[in-house]
């Protein structure tokens, strides 16, 4: 099950990096933050995610399904 | 087998539900809230992806979900062109199809006359054109100007006009005037450029989305909104509260009652106001204040500045704040400016991250200093007679005094200080990081600074 969590928080890695995206450009036109101040914070949320993958699964999932690109 | 992602089909959907409205409902613009809200299209792109993953989760399988490289880019381009449409947006730039930028441009005179009776207050509702307000001893409200109307042909530009009359309402104590451009049954432009005049007794209201306002000489008070707006304002008798989307230019003259200033822009220069002045926003012009009699309260996301009363002036910029004559207690707090201030009286308290601080009090007595810089060095002029108890401090960076015997010399490694008392003075409180302090006496030549940088 542990493989197929690490295997899910791989999935949800990309669909939650947009969201973000979408969220800073959200922030920009209607907030005084500006994108380019705030783009670090998709390096962080896409970090912690692979962080969090790493952790949950331990080891790299079998038959090559999983890991990033 | 991977089933197909259901973005495509959607995207589909929503383009079709975009053209639509703009069919069925022109007066929606469209593509000025497609400038604005396009991030939450990559939320809701993302949120779908999310559901197809979970979805998947709990039927057991899990799915990989990197993005295709034909959605990749996609997401690139739909970034650009939504960045770029929302600084062209913000920056007055408006979006419209390119079928309608053909057309011509038909004018027509506008013009109107009412007397104001007992009416306190004029309420303007023009969307689109300049306002030039002027107040005068007279009874009426008056009316002049021109409408400019964008359209395919005359026949539609006579529409337009039709639809769109210039009306004077009196609805109890406010007279409104509308030019209903709203209610425009084509598609295309319309703007109105008016001149009114209206007796010198009564206050102003008027709301717009683009187009400047100058109002002059009203004893009245003043309220301005727009979203994309120069305002200039000449001896107004009232309050005066503007609040704007973007400007390039506000300018104040002769107020004699209070400013409050809101909104994003470039330039403001305020000069001879009588009551308090309160700016609220961010600029990235060149402000000038002069002759503020009343307390100045500065406020954007990099700088804090409150003083009591200007008698002289303040210039800044983004990067640099110079100001003569002013009189405390004297705040200001910012992030990267060089500083320079000349002339003042009452305490002073000013913080600067990176920027360069240069102090001439100039009058005596003096007050509570207390500059801090995180990098950048401090210099202080301090005149001949002054009481003070000095304590200027450097982490790294050199200290030279070129005060005289009373003030002492302390170096610590690579931190350096300056102490002294002369005489039972208030307390100064220099501090920087990384720079170089230095006190000198009015009148003496910085001799040393050169030396003391090498």
């Amino acid at each position: 099950m542990n493989v197929n969590e690490a295997n899910l928080l791989r999935a949800i890695r990309w669909p939650l990096t947009l969201i973000t995206l979408g969220v800073l450009f959200a922030l920009n036109n209607f907030t005084p933050y500006r994108f380019h101040q705030t783009w670090p914070v998709l390096l962080i949320v896409f970090g912690v995610l692979s962080l969090l993958g790493r952790s949950v699964g331990g080891a790299r999932p079998a038959g090559g399904t999983g890991g990033p690109q | 087998m991977r089933r197909r992602s259901l973005t495509g089909p959607i995207l589909l959907v929503l383009i079709g539900v975009g053209f639509l409205i703009y069919n069925v409902r022109p007066d929606i613009p469209l593509f000025d809230l497609l400038a604005q809200y396009w991030p939450f299209l990559l939320v809701l792109w993302g949120l779908l992806r999310l559901l197809e993953v979970l979805v998947e989760y709990f039927r057991g399988g899990v799915q990989r979900s990197s993005f295709s490289g034909g959605e990749v880019v996609l997401i690139l381009f739909l970034c650009f062109i939504g960045w770029g449409a929302f600084e062209a947006h913000s920056h007055g730039v408006h979006f419209r199809p390119a079928w309608e930028a053909f057309g011509e441009h038909y004018d027509y005179n506008v013009g109107d006359q009412k007397p104001a009776g007992s009416a306190t207050r004029v309420v303007f509702e023009n969307n689109r054109g300049n306002l030039r307000i002027i107040g005068a001893d007279t009874t009426d409200i008056r009316i002049n100007g021109k409408k400019t109307i964008q359209a395919l042909n005359q026949a539609d530009a006579d529409r337009a006009n039709d639809g769109t009359p210039l009306e004077i309402v009196t609805q109890g104590d406010q007279i409104i005037v509308r030019t209903n451009q709203d209610h425009n049954p084509t598609n295309g432009k319309i703007s109105e450029d008016l001149e009114i005049t209206i007796p010198n007794r009564m206050s102003v209201e008027a709301h717009g989305n683009y187009g400047d306002y100058d109002v002059t000489e009203l004893n009245g008070s003043v309220e301005l909104y727009g979203d994309r707006a120069d305002v200039r304002l000449n001896k107004i008798g009232g309050n005066s509260r503007v609040e704007l989307g973007r400007s390039e230019l506000v300018r104040a003259v002769d107020l004699k009652g209070n400013l409050d200033l809101q909104g994003r822009g470039s330039d403001i220069e305020l000069e001879n106001i009588a009551g308090q002045v309160t700016i609220n926003g961010s600029y990235s012009g060149t402000l000038e204040f002069k002759k503020l009699a009343k307390p100045l309260h500065f406020e954007s996301p990099n700088t804090d500045l409150r003083v009591e009363a200007l008698p002289g002036q303040i210039s800044m910029d983004l990067g640099e704040f110079t100001a003569n004559n002013l009189v405390g207690p004297i705040r200001l707090i910012t992030k990267s400016k060089d500083v320079k201030i000349e002339d003042f009286t009452q305490p002073l308290q000013l913080e600067t991250e990176r920027g360069d601080i240069d102090l001439q009090p100039n009058r005596l007595p003096l007050a509570k200093i207390e500059a801090r810089s995180r990098t950048g060095q401090i210099s202080l002029v301090l005149p001949d007679k002054a009481v003070f108890q000095l304590v200027a401090t450097t982490d790294h960076g050199d200290a030279v005094n070129d005060f005289g015997p009373s003030i002492q010399k302390e170096t610590d490694g690579r931190s350096a200080s300056l102490k002294g008392n002369v005489g039972e003075g208030p307390s100064i409180h220099l501090v920087t990081e990384r720079g170089t302090v230095s006190v000198r006496k009015a009148g003496a030549e910085p001799e040393n600074t050169n030396k003391a940088e090498m």
